[in-house]
């Protein structure tokens, strides 16, 4: 009596795989087809406004190196939208209940403080010393501080428990 | 928070992998609570005294802190 179930989970957990299956029903490749499809277009639409606006002397080049370095990431964006969390070996159903969601809205909000502090003190020491920062290196300091930040008391937490 | 949710655990012949399955959590989730260093919220400590059949101050003892 007890082998039947026991069995059905076991077939259950081998369907899992490391990047799951898509929602909408098929295998591996046809969620991987199904990414691409989204991801290719709107990285294509990323790298025509770029050239748009960048103007480039070589958009040949230019569009290559922008469509290889966009492409990955817009169809993971995709992959996240069509893919059937349930069938994703490792992933828990309710992650809004797992420690690991408490150490990322500690790590979140202690990240945000800092940063809150960093641009305080960053605005007044820039501007008594009149510092020649441009928005584009004060954007990308930020933006790396904010990530490292964040990794670093997102590891601590999950050291320290 | 202190609690007895290891020795219930092991009671009933579970690993902390097939608990955490069970709920629907991470094994560290579990090893955190165990240790208590995670207070569980209030659904997930429902799920664990309805997996052990017993009431949620059966495994948790909020007199007991660290």
């Amino acid at each position: 009596m007890n082998e039947q179930p026991r069995v059905g989970k076991v077939s259950a957990a081998a369907k899992k795989t490391a990047w799951g299956r898509s929602r909408f029903g098929g295998g591996g490749w046809a969620l991987f087809v199904g990414s691409l499809a989204i991801g290719l277009p709107i990285a294509l639409g990323l790298v025509w406004l770029e050239i748009q606006f960048g103007k480039p002397s070589q958009p040949w080049l230019f569009f290559w190196v922008l469509l290889l370095a966009q492409l990955p990431i817009t169809t993971v964006g995709g992959w996240a939208v069509l893919v059937d969390r349930s069938t994703i070996k490792g992933a828990v159903k309710n992650t809004e209940d797992t420690i690991e969601n408490q150490w990322y809205t500690k790590a979140t909000s202690g990240a945000f403080l800092d940063i809150f502090v960093l641009t305080g003190v960053g605005s007044a020491v820039t501007a008594y010393l009149d510092l020649p920062l441009t928005v584009s290196w004060t954007l990308t300091i930020l933006a790396i501080f904010s990530v490292v930040d964040f990794g670093v008391r997102y590891l601590w937490l999950r050291r320290t428990a | 928070m202190k609690n007895n949710l290891a020795e219930s655990r092991v009671g009933k012949g579970l690993s902390q992998q097939q608990l955490a399955d069970e709920l629907g959590v991470s094994r560290q989730t579990i090893i955190s609570i165990e240790k208590g260093r995670y207070d569980p919220s209030l659904p997930l400590a429902f799920k664990l005294a309805a997996t052990f059949g017993c009431k949620i101050e059966d495994l948790f003892d909020p007199e007991l802190s660290d």
